[in-house]
């Protein structure tokens, strides 16, 4: 059923990335049947000339996840906006999913994951 | 509409990048000559023809703002013709803008676009110091004219950002979709 593929969205949280002096949102959507568990999960810069050019877009890469969780063979399969690819795969480089347990095989089936890149308008009163 | 803190937080902080742009002008003081070789004797040498209006606007480019405009100040002195002198006088308004003197900058700026009303540094400088000063109408019509004159001007589309940035901010928003169809309804 698609509905139960839909997922959990996991909500919007507030965070300071490292590399990103302002504030950002970010949303996360997960299928509750997935093969692999993101652990740790790098969110992507969002590109300075892009957000000062007032840039939205989306990418999708896809990508196999090794033994110990690590993604490799990453590639765009989809992208908006060129400016958005060197990001997002530095995310899905320094991303992580759960280690396979001793014996577990892989599906070797490839992971998806898609970046969207969007602004929200702040009131000029309020900043940001 | 007036901008936020976190606004001229952000303007502030592209302040120092853009004025390092516009130090750029320098750069076409600094054309090398060639000396006259028709009397022995005479050296060969490969240099700025206005080395205080280099070295001032090298300063700039290094951050030092007063060193930059004592130097372009004296480069100004003695410049040669119309091009030297609006590299001088936008470098010094660039300068002043480092040092957060945006009235006398402005006027430094002023000066520029009365001897050249198609300097797009000195219109780029001009609209950085009305967004600064609040004045974003004015900021609007620098750019709008700047950018007829260099669509593509780097600078200019700084300006341009730092502009929306302060009438009309945005916040990233980064959604990360991990589902099998990622173009199902996001609102689930």
């Amino acid at each position: 059923m698609r509905a139960s593929r839909i997922g959990i969205a996991l909500g919007v949280v507030m965070l300071m990335p490292l590399l990103h002096a302002e504030e950002i949102t970010v949303s996360r959507y997960i299928d509750e049947d997935t093969d692999r568990i993101p652990m740790h999960t790098m969110v992507p810069i969002y590109p300075e000339v892009a957000r000062r050019d007032r840039i939205e877009g989306q990418v999708q890469l896809c990508y196999h996840i090794d033994k110990k969780g690590r993604p490799y063979r990453i590639a765009v399969r989809k992208s908006t906006h060129r400016v958005f690819e060197k990001p997002a795969k530095h995310a899905i480089r320094a991303s992580t999913y759960k280690p396979l347990k001793a014996g577990e095989k892989r599906s070797g089936i490839k992971t998806c994951r898609t970046f969207r890149f969007e602004l929200t308008a702040v009131s000029a009163e309020n900043g940001d | 509409m007036i901008a936020g803190p976190g606004g001229f937080a952000r303007i502030a902080m592209n302040i120092a990048r853009l004025v390092f742009l516009s130090a750029l002008i320098l750069i076409g003081s600094g054309v090398p000559v060639l000396a006259d070789q028709s009397d022995e004797g005479i050296k060969t040498v490969l240099g700025p023809r206005n080395p205080r209006l280099a070295d001032g606007a090298e300063a700039l480019l290094d951050g030092d703002a007063e060193k930059g405009i004592r130097l372009t100040k004296l480069g100004l002195a003695v410049a040669q013709g119309r091009r030297e002198r609006q590299a001088g006088l936008s470098n010094l308004c660039a300068g002043y803008v480092m040092l957060e003197q945006y009235e006398t900058a402005i006027e430094y700026c002023d000066t520029a676009l009365e001897e050249n009303d198609n300097n797009w540094r000195a219109l780029c400088n001009r609209a950085l110091i009305n967004i600064h000063l609040g004045d974003f109408t004015a900021a609007e019509s620098d750019l709008v004219r700047g950018e007829a004159l260099a669509p593509y001007a780097r600078s200019l589309k700084v300006v341009r950002g730092m502009l929306l940035d302060a009438t009309d901010p945005v916040q990233p928003n980064i959604i990360i979709d991990d589902r099998r169809d990622p173009d199902a309804n996001d609102e689930s």
